[in-house]
């Protein structure tokens, strides 16, 4: 049996295991679904303070190419941060349209605005129904991943906006 | 709470899809880039134009670099801030208009955006008319450009 499908089933038989009964008292997690490249991705709620229609992202000269730029927001000015650039999405180049939003988000001190080509939905689900990830998640985003779900039947990766902002301040830090 | 009087008399100008503004207050004066004695165009320490008796080094702001600003010398600007004798020039392409904004429409730039910047002058954006501008410190891009 080849590697890829050993550690495809390990992850699944581990997964099954370890995703108990869904009960009435299971706490729910609120999850904000988006499209990134196609895909299916998702951020906690708890980290997201509003989504916004892309308006006018002012590029701000000497900042990475993950950095669209900043935009005006209910009062206050956002960076924008591309996170499919940021994770190293091939297909994360695509231009805005109008399903495109910005989501603005919070970690600690550090708030930005994340760019993301459609929200989907808001969702609640039990926490038992966000798995370990699968070990043959794509390496370049398993860094920035907290689990995985379902959401319409589809594979959902959950994304660790924390981990997503660390990683710009450790890049950005002197970047002009 | 931000005081109601305080206010800026910015000029704005554009490089690519980025409007800037500079405090009319640190602006001695604003020259076409053609009106000016060129001493040295590049090299080690970088170009350099003669006023007031003096060699000034000149710094590109936004995105406005050096050679660009003299292939456009008749649109390319020259700013030179109040100190004797200037710290830089520094140059632009065509300013736009010169605008009053108060302090309550003026913004910190955000986190993220603060650190990548950090010696480019680039401090806080304000909302006017037409969107945002990013307001630009001279005395700060000065050092700045010089630590570089």
């Amino acid at each position: 049996m080849d590697e890829n499908r050993q550690a495809i089933e390990a992850s699944i038989e581990g997964r099954q295991r370890d995703a108990p009964e869904t009960t009435g008292e299971d706490e729910l997690v609120q999850l904000v679904i988006v499209t990134l490249a196609g895909r299916l991705y998702a951020f906690y709620g708890t980290a997201v303070i509003a989504i916004a229609k892309v308006r006018d992202i002012v590029p701000i000269p000497g900042t990475p190419d993950y950095i669209p730029g900043v935009m005006y927001h209910q009062g206050r000015v956002e960076s924008v941060i591309d996170i499919g650039r940021i994770m190293g999405l091939a297909e994360a180049t695509r231009a805005l349209d109008r399903k495109s939003r910005v989501v603005i988000a919070v970690s600690g001190e550090v708030y930005s605005g994340v760019l993301v080509d459609a929200v989907e939905d808001v969702v609640d689900l039990p926490r038992s129904g966000i798995y370990a990830p699968l070990e043959t998640i794509a390496p370049e985003i398993r860094e920035f991943v907290a689990g995985e779900t379902q959401y319409q039947e589809r594979s959902t990766v959950v994304l660790d906006l924390a981990k997503v902002f660390d990683r710009v301040l450790e890049r950005g830090d002197g970047a002009a | 709470m931000v005081r109601p009087d305080l206010a800026l008399e910015l000029l704005i100008f554009r490089a690519g899809e980025t409007r800037f503004g500079l405090d009319a207050a640190q602006i001695a004066e604003v020259v076409s880039l053609d009106e000016v004695e060129i001493a040295r165009d590049g090299g080690d320490g970088g170009p350099r134009v003669r006023r007031g008796g003096a060699e000034v080094p000149v710094v590109g702001l936004g995105s406005m670099a050096w050679e660009r600003a003299r292939a456009q010398s008749r649109s390319a600007k020259l700013v030179l801030p109040k100190s004797t004798p200037p710290a830089a020039g520094f140059v632009i392409g065509d300013p736009d208009e010169m605008v009053r904004v108060e302090a309550d429409r003026i913004e910190p730039l955000p986190p993220l955006i603060r650190d990548m910047v950090r010696g480019s002058g680039m401090w806080a954006a304000a909302r006017c008319e037409g969107g945002l501008v990013i307001l630009i410190d001279l005395a700060e891009a000065a050092q700045g450009a010089f630590r570089r």
